[in-house]
């Protein structure tokens, strides 16, 4: 036994079971900041590009079925369900939101959802396309259009990524 | 309701009955009740016998809608393929169009589950202040969401029933009704749509339909 086994085995038990615990802590947040995590996408986290792959065709799908095959640009970034809809749909509320982790993809281009409307209504169109997709499953949650722009800028919520656009 | 309708596009013409050519290639089986100054919500029971659309580019609603055509809010269930490639299978939806920028949303959720073929649903949109509308549904009426910074207004619609993008060979299956259908004006008091409602399906519809003032009924029958 070396002395600082001994030490430590001198400690009373609680106290050890909370340095360890402090210490998975410490070693879980400094491979967080050091964008080391390659997990499918937690708020803040890198998310693996074989995601961003996916993540890719499916806008593209997107955009294409909407009206436009060729956005200007297509970002996505990993955040919460209640910011997404707060900042990018601007402001409908759904219950649980904030404790569902999404990727956020926001497009600019020229979108029409068509038939989307009430009978009689009219088109919904939008330079500023919204998607959430829960984060384990890719389902989608939430479909949004508008001709404003999220209300802050993506890179709040963490690492924002470009996806490709196919120009 | 969002999602591709491209079914119109890629489907055989003559033999079928088709939804191409008319509203975006989007039929609707439902019934309306027009003219409802500010009201303040709508209520219904959703009734479907089957509901079902193949893993293709298509889909098929039952729902309710209240709003004027350029602003609304509408609550349902949907089956087939959205924009995105993911399938829904029976899944309750929102939806709404909002004025002042807010434009169009559309929601889902995991947590709320597929309905059941067989079952009647109660579904209701109501207006609960500060231009906040909250939208109930799912297996046990639970609050699917809300549709923030959405007025009141005059020249409001009504409208249950269905909606699809896809032809009588697609593999669509669809017999549903809706029950009860009313609405709750200013003073909040409720209103069936009683003789004032009427069947206003489009014109490129293909399901059988009915709509009996007398209790405020709207059935449609498709392939099932």
């Amino acid at each position: 036994m070396s002395v600082s086994t001994w030490r430590i085995a001198r400690l009373p038990r609680r106290t050890v079971a909370y340095l360890a615990a402090t210490a998975a802590i410490c070693a879980i947040s400094l491979s967080m900041t050091a964008g080391l995590s390659t997990a499918s996408g937690k708020p803040g986290f890198t998310i693996r590009s074989a995601v961003l792959h996916r993540l890719s065709v499916m806008s593209l799908r997107g955009a294409r079925l909407s009206g436009d095959s060729r956005p200007r640009w297509i970002d996505v970034v990993a955040t919460n369900r209640a910011a997404a809809l707060a900042d990018a749909m601007h402001g409908d509320t759904v219950p649980g939101a904030a404790g569902q982790e999404v990727y956020l993809i926001v497009m600019r281009g020229d979108f029409t959802f068509a038939g989307a409307a009430p009978p009689h209504g009219r088109d919904p169109k939008g330079r500023y396309m919204s998607v959430t997709l829960d984060i384990k499953t890719l389902q989608t949650m939430d479909i949004g259009l508008s001709n404003r722009p999220p209300l802050v800028p993506l890179r709040r919520f963490g690492r924002v990524y470009r996806l490709r656009t196919g120009k | 309701m969002l999602w591709a309708g491209l079914s119109g596009v890629f489907a055989p013409q003559g033999a079928f009955a088709s939804c191409s050519n008319a509203n975006n290639n989007h039929c609707y089986a439902q019934m309306e009740l027009d003219g409802i100054s500010n009201n303040t919500g709508i209520l219904n029971n959703l009734y479907i016998q089957c509901l079902y659309y193949p893993d293709t580019s298509a889909f098929d609603s039952n729902e309710m809608w209240d709003g004027n055509g350029t602003y609304w809010v509408e609550d349902g269930v949907t089956s087939g393929v959205d924009h995105y490639g993911n399938y829904h299978d029976k899944s309750w939806f929102w939806a709404d169009s909002r004025p002042n920028g807010g434009d169009y949303n559309e929601h889902y959720n995991s947590g709320w589950k597929q309905a059941v073929a067989g079952t009647s649903y109660l579904e209701e949109i109501l207006y609960v202040g500060n231009d906040d509308w909250k939208v109930y549904g799912a297996n046990s009426y639970i609050l699917l969401g809300t549709s923030t910074s959405q007025p009141p207004m005059s020249g409001r619609v009504m409208n249950a029933g269905s909606e699809y993008t896809a032809n009588s060979n697609s593999g669509i299956r669809d017999i549903g009704k809706s029950t009860g259908l009313e609405y709750r004006d200013s003073a909040q008091n409720w209103h069936f749509a009683g003789t004032g409602g009427f069947d206003a399906s489009s014109s490129n519809n293909y399901f059988t339909k009915n709509y009996d003032g007398s209790n405020s009924s709207f059935t449609w029958s498709g392939p099932c």
